[in-house]
């Protein structure tokens, strides 16, 4: 079994358009690339914040930005920020307030008590852990879905392009161990390319951090902030801080390469054909991407939206799934979005697989 | 003793039959399927195989269903593709050690194994040559190679000496006669010379039925006295291949040689021959007259 794994390792990895495409990842990154932009004195000014934030901070850094004499003081963002926070909360009270006066249905009760809870009131300098997980939401997980996808699309379907499916499929271990090694072998490969990518991430925009000044030494920052500083979840009703809300991030975007991989798989060993792997496997990476910034679906929120953010490539994006209280109600069980991405995840995982040894096993002819 | 049995075999491709009720019993021996091109021989190689499904019937190792049998049965055979595939760029030595790995081969024996069969094929030399840089015949000895390190009970080849040049062709016969003993071979052509002095068996599968299954000496009995050799004019061939089924012409001096089958003699000169499993094939399978 291991010799089958490493040979299927070898294999994969000789293909050249995997390094093709890093090589064009690495350039695209290379060129596009931009900096943070905050002086040395802003983000000193930040340091001096007391936590948690009283309304005197509030009212203090409110009367400062109108008198608009903030123009040469270095902590202009700081007393943004501080205006912010207010703002994230009162936008938060307004929303309990519209829930209170609707019927009160289970979801409704369970919205308000969640955001009853989210306090903004905390201010930090939250530049990187914010660039991170944007990152990761955005390039990373692009970068990640091309390498599974020139990775894998192939794995089954070069057999048959080739004609060595005649060989696997009557060779001992062709209908049982090697679909394991396979299995094996593509996760392994998504491990790797999720490790390299995040790591990547990491450093990428410690980078970036110290392209114009030194703000690499505060990395460390903002990651004890609320969610809301976050600017896609400001409205979110959870009350996670960025790190967890990284970790969570970090967890989905793992768990949605899995399950892309294992699609990848599923779909190279049903097609037989190279071309047609690549296209349908690109398809359930890419078209859920195409149609909703074709059609703005995000903007206008529809159900339609709320059905695109439970596809892969917005699971791993994880951000819309904590943007607002998306949940699904089986009688008076409210069952929050995070929770739906997880379980569908889980159960697309456990089918490909089964899927793939019953297929191998029993279905699969040339 | 093994034993493979077909029972009732069909096969259709949609509207299509491609197999008729192929039902047939193989104990260790070489076995040689001739046929025309469509005539169903690389079907049935497949199906026994469990590379397709039949339509209807089933085949047995052993009395088992292959289906069943799933691992021991694949373990049992090797097999030699029509064209032999491999992935580009993988070298000789490479391929063996991977389709022994396939084949469950252990690591501890399968490097010995692997040079055993690259000598035996006489591709030793040659191991870390890139296949796709081999010629037809050296890239059909890497698919015996490949086929043989499992020491399979049934070996099946399918059309492996097509597009070989006939040094090639021979050595490919006398390799073959060499690991007949014991195992059942089954061996799919269109070039019955290949199989003079090395078929046990000969079946005939015609348009997906089997027209015949016997010792090659019982076939040719059944087209004795049918074989004509005739020498004419070289402007009388047209004439001739328009009323008789022609085999092989050959030319000498100004005239022709030709041999052709008819059921009685078809011209006073011509000169009754013993039939050879080329006219064989020729006989229930080149265009022409009937007989």
């Amino acid at each position: 079994m291991k010799q089958l794994i490493w040979w299927e390792w070898k294999l994969l990895w000789k293909q050249k358009l995997i390094y093709i495409m890093l090589v064009a990842i690495l350039a695209l990154l290379w060129i596009s690339k931009t900096y943070f932009s905050l002086s040395i004195e802003e983000l000193n000014a930040f340091e001096e914040i007391q936590n948690p934030i009283t309304e005197k901070d509030v009212q203090e850094a409110r009367e400062i930005l109108v008198t608009e004499k903030f123009e040469l003081d270095s902590k202009v963002n700081v007393y943004y920020r501080i205006d912010e926070a207010q703002t994230l909360m009162d936008k938060q009270y307004t929303v309990i307030n519209q829930l209170k006066a609707r019927p009160q249905t289970s979801a409704v009760e369970k919205e308000i008590k969640m955001r009853e809870q989210v306090n903004t009131m905390y201010v930090e300098m939250t530049g990187y852990p914010i660039f991170l997980s944007e990152f990761l939401s955005g390039e990373g997980l692009i970068a990640i879905g091309i390498l599974l996808l020139v990775g894998l699309y192939n794995l089954y379907a070069r057999d048959h392009q080739t004609g060595m499916v005649q060989y696997t499929l009557t060779s001992k271990f062709g209908r049982s161990k090697l679909v394991q090694a396979k299995l094996f072998v593509a996760l392994f490969y998504t491990l790797v390319i999720y490790i390299g990518t995040v790591i990547f991430s990491v450093i990428f925009n410690v980078y970036r951090a110290g392209g114009h000044v030194n703000y690499w030494m505060y990395i460390t920052e903002g990651f004890n902030s609320p969610i809301q500083f976050h600017h896609s979840l400001s409205m979110s009703p959870y009350t996670f801080t960025l790190f967890e809300f990284l970790l969570i991030q970090l967890l989905f975007l793992l768990l949605g390469s899995i399950c892309f991989s294992m699609i990848c798989l599923s779909i190279s060993s049903v097609t037989k054909n190279s071309f047609i792997s690549f296209l349908f496997s690109m398809s359930i990476f890419f078209l859920p991407f195409l149609i909703v910034n074709l059609f703005n679906l995000l903007a206008e929120r529809g159900w339609i939206a709320k059905l695109f953010i439970y596809t892969i490539p917005y699971i791993m994006q994880t951000k819309h799934l904590f943007e607002a209280f998306h949940y699904m109600q089986i009688g008076n069980i409210v069952i929050l979005a995070p929770f739906i991405a997880l379980a569908l995840l889980i159960i697309i995982m456990i089918s490909t697989i089964v899927f793939l040894k019953i297929y191998n096993k029993k279905w699969r002819y040339i | 003793m093994n034993e493979l049995h077909l029972k009732s075999i069909y096969k259709n491709y949609k509207t299509k039959q491609v197999l008729n009720n192929i039902s047939m019993t193989f104990t260790p021996g070489v076995y040689s399927f001739l046929g025309a091109n469509g005539s169903g021989k690389t079907t049935l190689m497949r199906i026994i195989l469990n590379l397709i499904k039949p339509s209807k019937g089933a085949v047995y190792w052993n009395g088992q269903p292959i289906e069943l049998l799933g691992e021991s049965y694949r373990d049992a055979i090797g097999y030699v593709p029509q064209h032999v595939p491999f992935y580009p760029n993988m070298k000789v030595y490479d391929f063996l050690m991977y389709i022994g790995t396939l084949k469950g081969i252990a690591s501890h024996v399968l490097k010995e194994k692997v040079e055993y069969w690259l000598k035996q094929v006489n591709l030793y030399d040659d191991r870390y040559q890139k296949i796709k840089n081999l010629s037809g015949g050296m890239k059909q000895r890497v698919g015996i190679a490949q086929a043989m390190l499992n020491e399979p009970q049934l070996l099946i080849l399918d059309e492996p000496t097509a597009g070989l040049d006939p040094k090639e062709r021979i050595r490919f016969r006398s390799l073959i006669a060499n690991l007949s003993v014991n195992r059942i071979i089954l061996y799919t052509t269109h070039i019955a010379s290949d199989l003079e002095g090395l078929t046990d068996y000969v079946c005939i599968l015609n348009n997906g039925c089997l027209d015949q299954l016997d010792e090659p000496e019982i076939v040719l009995k059944k087209i004795a006295k049918q074989v004509w050799e005739i020498d004419i004019l070289p402007e009388e061939l047209n004439y001739i291949e328009e009323q008789y089924k022609v085999g092989a012409i050959e030319k000498y001096g100004g005239r022709i040689r030709v041999r052709l089958y008819h059921h009685k003699q078809p011209l006073p000169q011509a000169v009754m021959k013993e039939p050879t499993l080329e006219d064989l094939y020729l006989y229930y399978f080149s265009e022409g007259q009937s007989t």
